[in-house]
C-alpha cells in the first residue's frame, strides 16, 4: 500500500458523528500537524481499523466511512489524538512473554498527561482501546489504573473507585488480624 | 504435591538437620490456618467504577500491581479478594510461599516486588549466586538464595544505613531509593542473636552500585573511601597524642568505626532478618520441592560435601557423580 497517496479516512462514531481521521482537531494540542499521507498510519495503530482498511480495498476508502460501533465521538476523537502522537511508534514484539523484565508502572510523560482525565473517559479510553485492539494503548491505560490503586489503603481504594464494604464485622475483624503484619511500622 | 527424594536414595538423604536456622519466618507471628477459600461469602457489592472493565482488562490492571498494593486491594471488598485470589500467580504464592509474602509485607519490601517477580523466584530452583539448589528467598530484593551464600556472601548481607555510607561514601540521601527493610524484631541465625529494635537495612549491591556510580568507577569510590579513613585515623591520633601528652582534659575523640566489622556469617542475625525457606515449585509438573540433605556430607564443612547443602533429584545426581556413592554414611571415592 502507498501511503503517498491522498487517502481520506472516515470514521463513524456510535452516536453517528463522521471523523476525518486527517481533518478533525485533536481536543487539546490546538491543531491537526499530520501530513495527509500520513492519515492511514494513524489509523492503522488500530488492528480492527487496519483489517477492515485492507478488506475495503484502496477504491473503497475515502467513499464510505467505516462505522466503529462501540465508541462515541468523544472517545474516538481522544483515541485518534493518541494514535497520531504515536504514529511512527515501532510495532511491539508480538511474543508478549519473551520480556518478562517488564515490570515497572513508568508511563512515558505525553501519555501521562493524555491519561488526565477524569475516569469515566479514563475507562472509554480502555474499552476503545481495547475494542479497536491497540494494545500499547490499553496498557497504557491499565497502568494508568494500576497506578491510581498503588501506594492506597483499602479505605482510599474505596473511595477512588466508589466501592462498597460488604465485610461482614466478624469477617473484617478476621481480616485484621490475618494482616496486622502488612501494617505500615 | 510435595517431592521427596526418590525411592531409590532411601536412606541416603534426609529432610531435616537437627538445627534451627532463625530466619525471618521463623520470626512471624503465627497465623494457625492460611486464608482459605472455603469460608468465603459471595460478594454483595460489585467493585464499583471498576466493574466498567471486562475481566480480562482487569487482570491486566492487577498484574501491573506490587504485593503491597495487591494485598491492600484484597482488603477492600469481598469482590476484589476474590478478582486478586483468582489470579493464578498469586494463588501459587498463597498456597506455597505465604510465609515470603509475609515476609516481604512485614519488611516493608512489598512496594516495589511485584507479584510476577516472587512467583518467578518460587519458580526458580537455583541459586542466583551459585547455583546450586537453593531453598531460600532473599526478600530485599527477591533472589533465590542457598545457605552457603546467604551466610558467606557479602552481597546478602544487608547493611545499616551509617556503615552503607561508610563504606561505599555515600550520604545518607543518596540511599533514599535504594532497596532497604525494617528488620522485625526477633531472634535470628542458627546462633540465636536477638535483634531488638526495627532497624533500617539497605541492600549492599544496590548501595555498592550507587557507590560506584556516584564517585565514577570502583577505583575512585574505594580512593575516596580509604582517604577518608585515613584521614579519619589520622584526626583520632593526633587527639590521642594530644590527649596524653599535654595532660589537661581533652574531650576524646570516638576512633573512626572499621570498614568491615566482623561479619560473623552465619551467626550474623542480619544475614538471617531479610530470609525465608520457600520450596520450589516445578512450572511444568508443578511439584514442590523443598531440598534434602545428602546423607554422606553430615561430617563435613567443605564444599562440595557440606552439611548445610540441600539437593534437589537433578543436583543430588551430580554430587553423586561428582562425590562418589554413599556407602556406610559415607561418600566412597573409588
Amino acid at each position: 500500500m502507498s501511503d503517498a497517496k491522498l487517502q481520506k479516512i472516515l470514521l463513524q462514531s456510535n452516536d453517528g458523528v463522521t471523523i476525518d481521521v486527517g481533518k478533525s482537531p485533536p481536543l487539546d494540542i490546538g491543531f491537526w500537524r499530520t501530513p495527509p499521507s500520513l492519515y492511514r498510519a494513524v489509523a492503522e495503530r488500530s488492528v480492527l481499523i487496519r483489517n477492515m482498511l485492507e478488506d475495503l480495498g484502496d477504491e473503497g476508502i475515502g467513499n464510505q466511512a467505516i462505522p466503529i460501533p462501540n465508541v462515541n465521538e468523544a472517545v474516538l476523537k481522544k483515541v485518534i489524538e493518541w494514535c497520531d502522537h504515536h504514529r511512527n511508534d515501532p510495532v511491539q514484539p508480538a511474543d508478549e512473554e519473551a520480556d518478562t523484565r517488564k515490570k515497572t508502572t513508568d508511563i512515558e510523560e505525553w501519555d501521562q498527561k493524555f491519561m488526565q482525565v477524569d475516569q469515566e473517559m479514563l475507562f472509554e479510553v480502555i474499552l476503545a482501546a481495547n475494542y479497536l485492539d491497540i494494545k500499547p494503548l490499553l496498557d497504557v491505560g491499565c497502568k494508568t489504573v494500576a497506578n491510581m490503586i498503588k501506594g492506597k489503603s483499602p479505605e482510599e481504594i474505596r473511595k477512588t473507585f466508589n466501592i462498597t464494604n460488604d465485610f461482614t464485622p466478624e469477617e473484617e475483624e478476621h481480616i485484621r488480624r490475618e494482616n496486622e503484619w502488612a501494617e505500615d511500622r | 504435591m510435595t517431592a521427596t527424594p526418590p525411592a531409590r536414595w532411601e536412606g541416603l538423604t534426609c529432610t531435616q538437620r537437627r538445627i534451627k536456622d532463625f530466619t525471618l519466618d521463623d520470626n512471624l507471628p503465627d497465623l494457625g490456618t492460611p486464608p482459605e477459600t472455603s469460608r468465603r461469602h459471595e460478594p454483595v457489592a460489585g467493585a464499583g467504577a471498576l466493574e466498567v472493565l471486562p475481566i480480562e482488562i482487569l487482570d491486566e490492571v492487577l498484574h501491573q500491581l506490587d504485593l503491597r498494593s495487591l494485598t491492600y486491594l484484597r482488603l477492600v471488598n469481598r469482590r476484589t479478594m476474590g478478582l486478586v485470589d483468582a489470579l493464578p500467580q498469586y494463588s501459587d504464592i498463597i498456597r506455597h510461599a505465604s510465609n515470603a509474602l509475609r515476609g516481604i509485607l512485614a519488611i516493608g519490601t512489598g512496594s516495589w516486588i511485584s507479584c510476577k517477580a516472587l512467583h518467578t523466584s518460587l519458580c526458580t530452583a537455583r541459586c542466583e549466586l551459585c547455583r546450586d539448589f537453593g531453598g531460600f528467598l532473599y526478600l530485599l530484593t527477591c533472589k533465590r538464595v542457598c545457605f552457603l551464600c546467604l551466610s558467606l556472601n557479602d552481597v546478602l548481607l544487608p547493611l545499616p544505613p551509617s556503615h552503607a555510607c561508610r563504606k561505599f561514601g555515600l550520604k545518607r540521601h543518596h540511599l533514599a531509593d535504594l532497596p532497604q527493610m525494617k528488620t522485625v524484631p526477633g531472634t535470628y541465625s542458627p546462633n540465636r542473636k536477638n535483634i531488638l529494635r526495627p532497624d533500617t537495612l539497605v541492600d549492599h549491591e544496590h548501595a555498592r552500585l550507587a557507590g560506584i556510580n556516584l564517585h565514577g568507577s570502583l577505583a575512585a569510590m574505594e580512593q575516596y573511601v580509604s582517604q577518608k579513613q585515613a584521614r579519619m585515623l589520622e584526626a583520632y591520633n593526633a587527639r590521642q597524642t594530644e590527649r596524653d601528652s599535654s595532660g589537661r582534659p581533652v574531650r576524646a575523640r570516638r576512633r573512626p568505626p572499621a570498614l568491615d566489622p566482623l561479619d560473623g556469617q552465619s551467626g550474623n542475625p542480619h544475614r538471617f532478618v531479610a530470609i525465608a525457606r520457600v520450596p520450589w515449585l516445578d512450572r511444568a509438573s508443578r511439584r514442590v520441592e523443598r531440598g534434602f540433605y545428602c546423607g554422606g556430607c553430615e561430617k563435613s564443612s567443605r564444599k562440595p560435601c557440606h552439611w548445610r547443602i540441600l539437593f534437589a533429584a537433578d543436583t543430588f545426581e551430580e554430587h553423586l557423580a561428582n562425590c562418589g556413592e554413599i556407602k556406610d554414611g559415607k561418600h566412597c571415592t573409588t
